[in-house]
């Protein structure tokens, strides 16, 4: 991989190139994380796909991240990016190191000053004015959302060869239920602590971009009470810091909706790693993610889904 | 055979599958993850999710048949060929193969009914005497995959 990253960097920068330190970071599933310093003091980090895993491309992920920084919002700024496989053996793209604090993988504990400036640069990044750098591509108003419950369905059709009744069931009830938008923004899809740079008091960058998409703010937000800012706080203090920070307001069935799709999301995502798993990357975590938490996931949306 | 001692009932026959488990998981643990340097962070998050996989695969037992579970819905399927949402997707004795996507469409039809009306007595009997065999199998096998959580998020001993 070393010598491979040196000529292709040399052919992005334009000149010769020293490698100095290249080892993976241990942190990400879904992506393999390099950390890349060039003999000249350049820091980068190289993100490279593996193998299909969750249904999502660097490709996409790279222009939506080119897109938030060019609309001014904290996020790394990405470099190159390779999107054919044919230099690592993977599609992969190469941004900037971004100095912060760092936390624990499951550490979800942010300070006040923290949880604010998230939820602040959050309804930012949902309220830029993205038309004249993103294609809406039919994502307006409510069929934001009906494409989004499409293309995991999809994903999840595509990563096994029968079919799941639980992902029928959900994708239905999902279709059904679709609630109108106020507002159809750049959506990061897996926001929260664990999920930026961070400096203790302010986010420096949103990272792990990969499921990010146009559609319906709430599903951040839902996700931030329901996924990945669980352990936090409460459902009602996030919903106090909403409303007080950002002057966000969802009424209870908004985020039972979002609450559903976002474990139908992450049920779908995660199905797609025991097909990696048994294919092209048997690597543990990927049998853990296509079995237990694709499973987890699955059974959540179930029981909400069975409650209404 | 003496107490303490392990049966070898065959000499000549294959280590039990467990107990090779058995030793992937020991030798790891013990042999492979102490010897790792202390910025090889990766490589222990591997090992240490390596040690979970390998204990759930010794511990799971027999890995119930796709095919029990496929009789099963079927089974649930014939019970309400009576049913008009269950009868436009499956005919009596159908093929086991597509159970699992008449299921699906099933489940589907039966949203779309409680939607229109919450008291659909022919959704509210999918729900209840099918949809709740679908739950009940992924229960069966998340009380064994949920062992593999702990590994996953990098806890040697939970």
């Amino acid at each position: 991989m070393r010598e491979a990253l040196t000529s292709w960097l040399a052919e992005q920068l334009g000149s010769a190139v020293e490698i100095a330190d290249l080892g993976r970071i241990a942190t990400g599933n879904s992506r393999a994380m390099w950390r890349l310093n060039l003999v000249d003091g350049s820091r980068f980090v190289v993100r490279v796909e593996q193998g299909g895993v969750f249904g999502t491309s660097g490709a996409e992920e790279f222009r939506l991240m080119q897109a938030a920084h060019r609309l001014g919002c904290p996020v790394a700024r990405v470099r190159w990016t390779e999107p054919t496989g044919a230099v690592v053996g993977q599609p992969f793209f190469v941004m900037d190191y971004l100095d912060g604090a760092a936390t624990g993988r499951d550490d979800r504990s942010l300070s006040p000053a923290l949880a604010t400036d998230l939820v602040v640069q959050l309804d930012r990044l949902h309220h830029t004015d993205w038309a004249a750098h993103l294609d809406a591509g039919g994502a307006d108003g409510v069929a934001a959302t009906h494409l989004q419950v499409d293309r995991w369905h999809e994903v999840a059709r595509d990563a096994v060869d029968e079919t799941s009744p639980l992902i029928e069931e959900a994708a239905a009830w999902l279709h059904r239920h679709a609630p109108q938008p106020r507002l159809v923004g750049i959506v990061h899809g897996d926001p929260g602590p664990g999920n930026m740079v961070h400096d203790g008091e302010r986010v420096i960058a949103f990272t792990d971009w990969e499921f990010a998409h146009l559609g319906d703010p709430a599903e951040d937000w839902a996700y931030l009470i329901g996924m990945r800012g669980a352990k936090t706080m409460s459902p009602a203090e996030w919903r106090t810091l909403f409303r007080t920070a950002a002057g966000v307001e969802l009424s209870d069935d908004e985020f039972r909706y979002w609450a559903v799709f976002n474990f139908f999301k992450g049920a779908c995502a995660n199905l797609t790693c025991r097909r990696v798993f048994l294919t092209n990357n048997p690597a543990p975590n990927m049998a853990m993610i296509g079995t237990a938490l694709h499973q987890t996931y699955l059974r959540n949306a179930a029981e909400l889904i069975g409650a209404t | 055979m003496s107490p303490g001692r392990s049966a070898v009932a065959d000499p000549q026959g294959p280590i039990d599958e467990a107990a090779l488990w058995r030793c992937v998981e020991t030798m790891v643990r013990e042999v492979l993850l102490p010897g790792l340097r202390d910025d090889a962070d990766w490589a222990r998050t591997v090992a240490v999710q390596l040690v979970g996989l390998a204990r759930y695969a010794g511990g799971r037992g027999a890995v119930p048949a796709g095919d029990a579970r496929r009789d099963e819905l079927a089974g649930a399927l014939d019970a309400l060929a009576d049913n008009s949402i269950v009868a436009r997707h499956w005919a009596p004795d159908g093929d086991r193969v597509v159970v699992r996507d008449a299921v699906g469409r099933i489940l589907a039809e039966a949203v779309h009914r409680v939607a229109e009306d919450a008291d659909d007595p022919e959704a509210g009997e999918v729900r209840a005497l099918l949809r709740a065999v679908v739950v009940r199998q992924l229960d069966d096998e998340l009380a064994l995959t949920s062992r593999l959580v702990p590994a996953f998020r990098g806890q040697l001993d939970a």
